[in-house]
C-alpha cells in the first residue's frame, strides 16, 4: 500500500490535540485495511519519527437517509499513534 | 515629519517590534473566543490552529488597531490637528519585525488673524421716505379692494367685466369655455385684444376677440397659439379701494387710527431694509476677512462642503417635487464647479471660527435654550422632546454653532467702520 494510502488525514479535534500534547499521540483516519505494522511504517516515514505503539479503531459508517433514500456512510479507521520518549511533535500540516 | 503642500503632511511612523506581536497575541485570542472550528468548542482551538486559519485577517485587524493609535501619539509629540482619514502608505509589516510606515494626512491650517474690528464696509442705515409708506399703504388698500357693480353703461378702461368665454378657433380638441372671469379692460395684465373687444361695450353684448399668446404662455394649451372668442359681458364692475380712514385701520388688525399703520409700516420697512442691508454688510466682511487671509484649506474639509451643498441641492430640488435618483451627478465636475465656492465657504468659516474664539463669542445656555424652544414650537412639539432628539442626532451642535455664527457676524459688524457707498448706488 501506498503510504499516502494508508493515512486518509490526521484528526485535529480538541481530543487529537489534548493526546498530543499529553501522551505524544498523534490521531489519523486511516485505510480500514491498513494494519497497525502498516500504520507504524506510514507514520514513522512520512513525519521522521519514531513510533511507540499503535492502537486502531474500526467504525461503521453512520447511517444517512434522504427522505426515502437510506444508506451509509463508508467504514472507517482510526488510530492512535504513540511516538517514542523525547520525539519532537510534528505538525499535521507537513502532510 | 514632511510638508508636502499647502497643509499635508507626511509622517514616518515606527511601531516596535514588541508592540506589533503583543497587539497580534491579542487579536488571536479575541479571534480565538468566538472562532467556530470543526472539533473543537469554540474558544477551546489552539493558538496555533486559529493563527493557520485566521492569519491575514488578524494581521489586518492588528494594523488598524496599531495604526491610529500610533499615528495619534505622533501628532500629539508634533502637535498637528489631523482632519483628513490618514492616508497609508509604504507599510512595512512582517511577523516578529517593527513595523514602518507613511501617512499622509491634512491638518487644520494655522490661521494668523488679523485684525477683525475696524474692517471697512458699505453701509448706511437705511432710509424710508413717507412715499414708500404710501405706496406700501396703496397696496394694502388694493389687497382689500372690493367690486361694486355699476349700472349698465358702455364699458371703458378701468372697468372690470365679468364675461363667459369660449373659444370659436384655434384650440385643438375641445373648445375653452370658461365662466365669470374677470377681465379688466386697459389693464396691465389683460390682453389688449380682450380691452379692445371689450371696450364700449354693454352686459349683455356678445363680442369677439382673437388673442394671440406667447410662446412661453403659462397654459401649455394655448402657448404660442392665435386663438378666438367669444365674449359674453354679464356684468360691469369697479374696484373700488378701501377709504383711507381710521376704519380702514381698524379693519387691518390691532390699530386704532391711521397714524398707527402708518408708523407701523415704516417700521416694517425699515426693519426689511436694514435686514438686507446688514446682511449684504456682513457678506462683505466675510468676503474681506477672507480676502485678508491667505492660508491652504485641507481638502478634506473641502470635500466635505461641497458634499454638503450638493446635499442640500438636492434635498431642495426633492422638497420641489424633482425625482432625485433620476439625477446623474458626475461627481468630478461637480467638485471642480464648486470648488471655489467651497473653498470660500470653507475659508469664511474657519475665519468666523477663529474670531469667535479670539473674540470669546459664545453661545449662551440661554440662547441654545430659545432656539430649541422656537423649533419645538414650529414642529408642535413638547420642548422637551424637541430638545432630545436634537441632542441624539446631534444637530444641537449645528445649533450652537449658528447662534455663534450670527453673533461673530454681528460683531464683525457692530466692530467695524460704516461707510456711505460709493455714490454709484
Amino acid at each position: 500500500m501506498n503510504l499516502y494510502d494508508v493515512i486518509v488525514k490526521p484528526i485535529v479535534t480538541e481530543k487529537g490535540v489534548g493526546k498530543k500534547e499529553a501522551e505524544q499521540t498523534l490521531c489519523f483516519q486511516v485505510n480500514p485495511d491498513a494494519t497497525k505494522t502498516d500504520i507504524k511504517g506510514a507514520v514513522e516515514k512520512l513525519f521522521k519519527v519514531k513510533v511507540e505503539d499503535v492502537r486502531t479503531a474500526s467504525f461503521e459508517g453512520k447511517l444517512r437517509r434522504r427522505g426515502r433514500f437510506a444508506g451509509y456512510r463508508s467504514d472507517w479507521k482510526k488510530a492512535y499513534v504513540r511516538l517514542k520518549s523525547g520525539q519532537k511533535m510534528p505538525e499535521y500540516a507537513e502532510l | 515629519m514632511a510638508l508636502i503642500e499647502g497643509c499635508k503632511y507626511s509622517l514616518d511612523i515606527h511601531i516596535p517590534a514588541d508592540a506589533v506581536s503583543a497587539e497580534i497575541e491579542k487579536v488571536v485570542e479575541k479571534v480565538r473566543a468566538k472562532a467556530h472550528i470543526q472539533g473543537f468548542r469554540p474558544g477551546k482551538a489552539p493558538t496555533s490552529i486559529i493563527r493557520s486559519k485566521f492569519m491575514p485577517d488578524i494581521r489586518q485587524e492588528a494594523l488598524e488597531n496599531l495604526i491610529p493609535q500610533y499615528l495619534q501619539k505622533e501628532c500629539e509629540k508634533e502637535n498637528l490637528h489631523v482632519v483628513s482619514r490618514p492616508n497609508v502608505k509604504d507599510l512595512h509589516f512582517h511577523e516578529g519585525e517593527a513595523v514602518h510606515f507613511k501617512a499622509e494626512f491634512e491638518v487644520a491650517p494655522e490661521i494668523e488673524l488679523k485684525e477683525a474690528r475696524g474692517l471697512k464696509v458699505n453701509y448706511v442705515e437705511p432710509a424710508v421716505t413717507d412715499e414708500d409708506v404710501e405706496h406700501r399703504l396703496t397696496e394694502l388698500r388694493e389687497a382689500r379692494a372690493e367690486f361694486v357693480n355699476v349700472d349698465p353703461r358702455p364699458a371703458q378702461d378701468g372697468d372690470h367685466c365679468l364675461v363667459t368665454l369660449e373659444s370659436i378657433s384655434g384650440v385643438e380638441g375641445e373648445p375653452m369655455h370658461q365662466d365669470d372671469i374677470n377681465i379688466e379692460i386697459g389693464g396691465k395684465e389683460t390682453f389688449e385684444a380682450f380691452s379692445n373687444a371689450l371696450r364700449g361695450a354693454v352686459p349683455g353684448d356678445v363680442v369677439e376677440a382673437e388673442v394671440s399668446y406667447p410662446e412661453n404662455y403659462a397654459a401649455e394649451r394655448l402657448a404660442g397659439k392665435t386663438v378666438g372668442f367669444k365674449i359674453t359681458l354679464k356684468q360691469l364692475r369697479l374696484r373700488e379701494l378701501p377709504e383711507l380712514n381710521d376704519d380702514f385701520a381698524k379693519d387691518l388688525g390691532d390699530f386704532q387710527t391711521l397714524e398707527e399703520v402708518r408708523e407701523e409700516i415704516r417700521k416694517a420697512i425699515f426693519r426689511e431694509r436694514e435686514y438686507s442691508a446688514q446682511t449684504q454688510a456682513k457678506n462683505d466682511l466675510v468676503d474681506k476677512l477672507v480676502e485678508m487671509h491667505e492660508f491652504p484649506v485641507p481638502e478634506a474639509y473641502i470635500d466635505n462642503q461641497i458634499e454638503n451643498n450638493v446635499e442640500n441641492q438636492l434635498r431642495s430640488m426633492k422638497a420641489q417635487g424633482v425625482d432625485v435618483s433620476k439625477i446623474k451627478l458626475d461627481w468630478s465636475k461637480l467638485r471642480e464647479s464648486q470648488l471655489e465656492r467651497a473653498k470660500h465657504d470653507v475659508k469664511a468659516s474657519l475665519l468666523l471660527g477663529k474670531v469667535a474664539s479670539s473674540e470669546n463669542i459664545h453661545a449662551t445656555q440661554e440662547e441654545v435654550d430659545n432656539e430649541v424652544q422656537r423649533i419645538a414650537r414650529q414642529q408642535r412639539e413638547p420642548v422637551a422632546a424637541t430638545r432630545m432628539k436634537l441632542e441624539k442626532d446631534g444637530r444641537i451642535n449645528n445649533i450652537v454653532n449658528r447662534i455663534v455664527t450670527e453673533k461673530t457676524l454681528n460683531f464683525l459688524f457692530e466692530h467695524a467702520v460704516k461707510e456711505a457707498p460709493a455714490a454709484s448706488e
